[in-house]
């Protein structure tokens, strides 16, 4: 009896990885949500209020499993290798889809749109330009420009780490002013934060979680934000775009499935996401995060990867950032 | 007076019924969880961290600070008794802790361990009331070069580690240094010796390596040779420690407190280093350091109040700069975070009760803690006496599952795996792990901050020696180098001289 069930099971399973089939029944069994990050991180809160949501909208269990290790590569690859059913997705960041392909050259184990169908964006993390106030005279994202014109190779900007957007936003900075920097990567923001305080380095693009109470303390000066948008946290506080037209470097997660998934299940889950994001609720908690909560369709998802890989290729081309 | 209104506010937070409880229920599941080999703190917290989601924000962290204090003590436990370290900090405990324990002294290693951690604890949680907002600043006094020189001192220290030859203790610290080198590098993000793996891109992982080298590695040479196990189990008794040895351990529990408690507050791994440093300086200080290695109890006293006295001090970076000194701050950030609280400058002001709650209840978590392990002692102990046949298939299942745990990787446990091999190759060279680990993981720290300060100086070296702090450090690690050397140098000329 048991075991006939049990192969009932089995086969109800494997027909239900069947895309054909899936259709209809999505969601018909457990589905996992990878955050290629460890517990507790930004990516890792987002996914855990989505889970929760589908899960009561949808009426399967969704699962969050945190795979950190190799800035996000092993949880990715574990997505695009996954059978493409809907039951392993992924909740990426702009590092994982829109830089690491480039940065990591040829032997890198995914192409972001040729291996990943993305879902929808759900949130932006935006970077703000803050300067050490002991260090750097300028006030202003104009007077800091003439400052580091004036001053080349003389101030050394922090980041999280080579390749992240935090380090790419000073390059293309670096490169859009024509302005010349030293870059020092640490081991994550909070590595930096010390020195940053101390005024070793000097200046930094990081998250505004991390640098707002240093800002508010007076600390911390920060000059501008990295959004295209000034932003509701403080709408004072003017954009790089407004002295350095086009200038954007933001960090941003979203859901994406394996490549061949079909699009009735990708179309389903995105309008269940897409509502989930639009919430009060879920608006307000993304802003205490220090997030902006973004709702987009697949293909405006697909676009963002798109001009964005396009945009850091070519900062790190320039750059010559590239290990080999 | 204000601390003492502060901390009347703290224990009235902390000694709520509701905040006792979550205080024993963190500290009993830190406990629980932490003991099965190679879940550590961060493993176990990062695992029951949903768990604090829909808790209020104090009596979230007061139960993760329980977590956390838990799974330290956790951790040693295994070190001690089955010579499995699940963290960095409890590799020294196994040194001494786990010979004492094949002496049928187990129980005594494990209530010093206790008592030591207690003591360590009470008296940081003083120091950090008192001090915790001026001390923020030491941290920010520590830049890359001052790190450099301190990794520096760190690796002399760690040559006394090895009780056997000193050629045998450099070339293990130098193959440790070599081995932390895996993965991707941070400036460049080259990748270097993961022969195109993407899952050595983020180096080897310290657990899988450490239980590998010590776990695995014990049960290939138990396995040869059952007949020396059979000794340990026979004689379990004497869980108490005599007056005599009060006495012994009293002078090193003082040291490693005040060594921890310093070196705790700087983020970039000073709580790391504190029970290295502290072993390094109680087999200087010894009378007979032919002991240490072989069962002294001062090894275990010393780095285990260390290693708690430093736990707690890495609070002040976060809670007074939100600057998480190590990856279960991290996660108690995020902890915070989904609470909508940053804790930053000025969360000691804006959060009083938060603040001074969770001072107070770690306290009452180390409190706690020897309350529920001094009787389960007993029953650790015991396990000792669990044939080895059925003994040694379970500490490899929960080894493997301890370390697949970490990052939900089976590469890691392949490494493991080959860890034990490697361990057992070493074993028979006479070759000690200990100092191999050290250099495992000062080594990317040592690099980090060496490349991080030529950066800075804009390649000019000779700034390392006009920084004071740097400078000094320097002196202190060219001096312990000479002391180290001298006995060796002295030794030597009296073989020359015989001949």
């Amino acid at each position: 009896m048991k075991l006939a069930s049990l192969a009932a099971t089995c086969l109800a399973l494997a027909l239900g990885a069947a895309p054909a089939l899936a259709d209809t029944a999505y969601p018909s069994k457990a589905v996992t949500i990878v955050v290629p990050f460890s517990a507790g991180g930004t990516a890792d809160i987002i996914a855990r209020m989505a889970a929760e949501h589908l899960q009561k909208k949808l009426g399967q269990p969704f699962v969050v499993e945190n795979i950190g290790g190799g800035g996000g590569v092993a949880g990715v690859e574990k997505v695009v290798k996954a059978a493409p059913d809907g039951y392993t997705l992924a909740l990426a960041s702009t590092s994982n889809l829109s830089v690491h392909p480039t940065l990591y050259g040829a032997k890198f184990p995914y192409q972001t749109l040729r291996d990943l169908k993305p879902i929808s964006q759900v949130s932006v993390v935006p970077n703000i330009l803050v300067i050490n106030p002991d260090k750097i005279p300028a006030r202003n994202v104009p007077d800091l420009i003439a400052y580091l014109k004036a001053n080349p190779d003389k101030v050394s900007f922090g980041s999280s780490g080579t390749g992240t957007t935090q380090h790419l936003a000073g390059e293309l900075f670096m490169q859009r002013t024509g302005t010349k920097m030293v870059h020092i990567p640490y081991k994550g923001s909070s590595a930096m934060l010390p020195d940053l305080l101390s005024g070793t380095v000097e200046l930094s693009f990081d998250n505004v979680p991390l640098l707002l109470p240093h800002v508010k303390s007076g600390k911390l000066i920060a000059l501008a934000v990295a959004t295209p948008d000034r932003q509701d946290f403080d709408k004072n506080l003017p954009t790089v775009a407004e002295t350095v037209p086009g200038f954007e470097a933001t960090a941003w997660h979203g859901f994406l499935a394996p490549a061949k998934t079909p699009d009735a299940i990708t179309d389903k889950l995105s309008t269940e996401i897409q509502a989930f994001m639009k919430q009060p609720e879920t608006i307000k908690k993304m802003q205490e995060l220090g997030m902006t909560p973004m709702a987009t369709t697949p293909a405006e998802f697909t676009d963002l990867i798109k001009s964005m890989t396009v945009q850091w290729k070519d900062v790190i081309e320039k750059g010559n950032i590239k290990p080999n | 007076m204000d601390l003492i209104s502060n901390l009347a506010l703290g224990f009235a937070t902390s000694l709520s019924l509701y905040n006792l409880f979550y205080c024993f229920i963190g500290a009993l599941f830190g406990t629980l969880i932490g003991v099965l080999p190679g879940l550590g703190p961060v493993a176990t917290i990062a695992m029951l961290l949903p768990i604090t989601f829909g808790l209020e924000p104090v009596s979230a962290l007061i139960m993760l600070a329980g977590i956390y204090y838990g799974a330290q003590y956790g951790g040693s436990t295994t070190a001690i008794l089955i010579n499995l370290p699940g963290e960095s900090t409890s590799v020294v405990t196994a040194l001494d802790g786990y010979q004492m324990a094949r002496q049928g002294k187990a129980g005594k290693a494990l209530a010093t361990a206790a008592l030591g951690s207690f003591f360590a604890g009470t008296v940081t949680t003083i120091f950090i009331a008192l001090f915790a907002p001026p001390l923020a600043n030491l941290a920010l006094q520590f830049g890359p070069p001052e790190y450099f020189a301190l990794m520096v001192l760190g690796l002399i220290a760690s040559i006394t580690l090895a009780s056997g030859s000193l050629i045998k203790a450099l070339a293990m610290i130098l193959l440790g240094l070599l081995l932390g080198l895996v993965g991707r590098d941070v400036y460049t993000t080259e990748a270097r010796f993961t022969f195109d793996l993407e899952n050595l891109s983020d180096g080897l992982q310290f657990v899988a390596l450490a239980m590998g080298v010590y776990g695995i590695g014990e049960i290939v040479r138990n396995l040869e040779t059952p007949e020396q196990r059979s000794v340990a189990v026979s004689k379990v008794g004497g869980l108490m420690l005599s007056k005599a040895e009060f006495l012994r351990i009293t002078p090193p529990v003082l040291r490693g407190t005040g060594l921890g408690a310093i070196l705790g507050i700087l983020p970039g791994g000073g709580a790391l280093l504190s029970s290295f440093a502290s072993y390094a300086l109680e087999k200087k200080l010894s009378r007979n350091p032919a002991e240490f290695g072989r069962g002294a109890i001062e090894g275990v006293a010393g780095p285990e109040s260390a290693n708690n006295a430093g736990a707690q001090s890495s609070f002040i970076p976060m809670l007074t700069l939100g600057i998480p000194s190590n990856p279960v701050m991290a996660l108690m950030v995020g902890a915070l975070v989904i609470h909508g609280i940053t804790p930053g400058p000025s969360f000691v002001t804006d959060k009083p009760d938060l603040f001074w709650g969770l001072v107070a209840s770690m306290w009452v978590g180390n409190l706690m803690l020897v309350v529920l392990n001094l009787p389960l002692i007993g029953i650790w102990v015991r396990l000792l006496t669990v044939p080895y046949n059925y003994l040694f298939p379970a500490i490899i299942v929960f080894s493997a599952i301890g370390v697949f745990s970490v990052n939900n990787s089976t590469a890691d446990v392949l490494v493991m795996a080959g860890m034990g091999v490697f361990g057992y190759v070493l074993y028979k060279l006479n070759c000690e792990p200990a100092p191999l680990l050290l250099g495992f993981i000062l080594g990317p720290m040592l690099e980090e901050n060496l490349r991080r300060s030529m950066l800075l100086f804009r390649g000019d070296a000779t700034q390392f020696l006009t920084r004071p702090l740097t400078a000094t450090l320097l002196g202190i690690a060219l001096v312990s180098l000479i002391v180290v050397l001298l006995p060796n140098i002295s030794r030597k000329r009296e073989v020359v001289f015989k001949e």
